[in-house]
């Protein structure tokens, strides 16, 4: 994949999914992978770059309307962080092979349990500032 | 007290997204959406918000581990990066304008379909 056209139009409707918090960080991975040819772990690195400006943008706009719930943010972010870090060392060393089985099947099982959620009004019933 | 159990929720949530996030570059937020409603309790708009900056905090550093380690370059990830700022954008606008309920069927849909492709087409 060469054509910096494609990719920004990828960047782009990935990012729309991610900002309204719905996995398109998996999304990117996949078009990467799957569609333009990429290697797993090169994948992953692009999405974590890609990542960053687009949860800026999206963070902003949700500082703004007031949504971010900071006990939690911090609470969960920091030991997320260190977790995460580690867990990112192990991707770069293991058999590419292994890392893109494991990501298919974690794609697999969220997408099984997206499709077949019991109770896909649940979102807008818990919400409670919908106005009906 | 209250208050105290919902940082320790939270950070269990945000660990076992952390090794999610950190293993696959990303998809943290897979899990850590259903774990901050139902598990920390968090309203919808609420939950979806938080966790993308509790993403974004653990794709810092994951980042900086892949960079570290050569895994990705910033020359490889320009173009991506261009459009998802713009996507990121948008898609914190319309978070409060789109039904949730046939983007995630649609979702989930292609996401089987991938993995199955992923793993019988090498």
């Amino acid at each position: 994949m060469d054509n910096p056209v494609l990719m920004i139009v990828a960047g782009l409707l990935a990012g729309v999914v991610s900002g309204m918090g719905i996995g398109g960080g998996s999304l990117l991975i996949i078009v990467l992978v799957s569609f333009f040819g990429v290697e797993q772990i090169l994948a992953q690195g692009i999405n974590l770059l890609y990542f960053l400006p687009t949860a800026a943008a999206a963070i902003v706009i949700h500082i703004k309307n007031k949504q971010i719930d900071w006990r939690a943010a911090l609470g969960a972010g920091i030991p997320g962080m260190a977790i995460a870090a580690a867990a990112g060392l192990l991707a770069v060393q293991i058999d590419q092979k292994w890392l893109k089985i494991a990501f298919a099947i974690l794609i697999l099982l969220t997408g099984l349990l997206e499709l077949f959620k019991k109770d896909p009004g649940e979102d807008k019933a818990s919400a409670g500032d919908e106005p009906h | 007290m209250k208050e105290k159990k919902k940082v320790l929720k939270s950070a269990a949530s945000g660990s076992a997204s952390g090794v999610i996030n950190g293993f696959f570059g990303g998809g943290g937020g897979l899990i850590l959406v259903p774990l901050l409603k139902r598990f920390v309790k968090l309203p919808v708009k609420k939950a979806h918000a938080t966790c993308v900056i509790i993403a974004g905090m653990m794709s810092v550093v994951t980042a900086i581990v892949y960079l570290a380690k050569g895994a990705v370059s910033f020359g490889d990830a320009w173009p991506y990066m261009i459009g998802g700022a713009a996507g990121g954008l948008l898609g914190g606008v319309l978070l409060d304008k789109i039904p949730q309920k046939w983007l995630r069927r649609i979702f989930g849909l292609f996401l089987i379909y991938s993995a199955v492709r992923m793993l019988f087409h090498g």
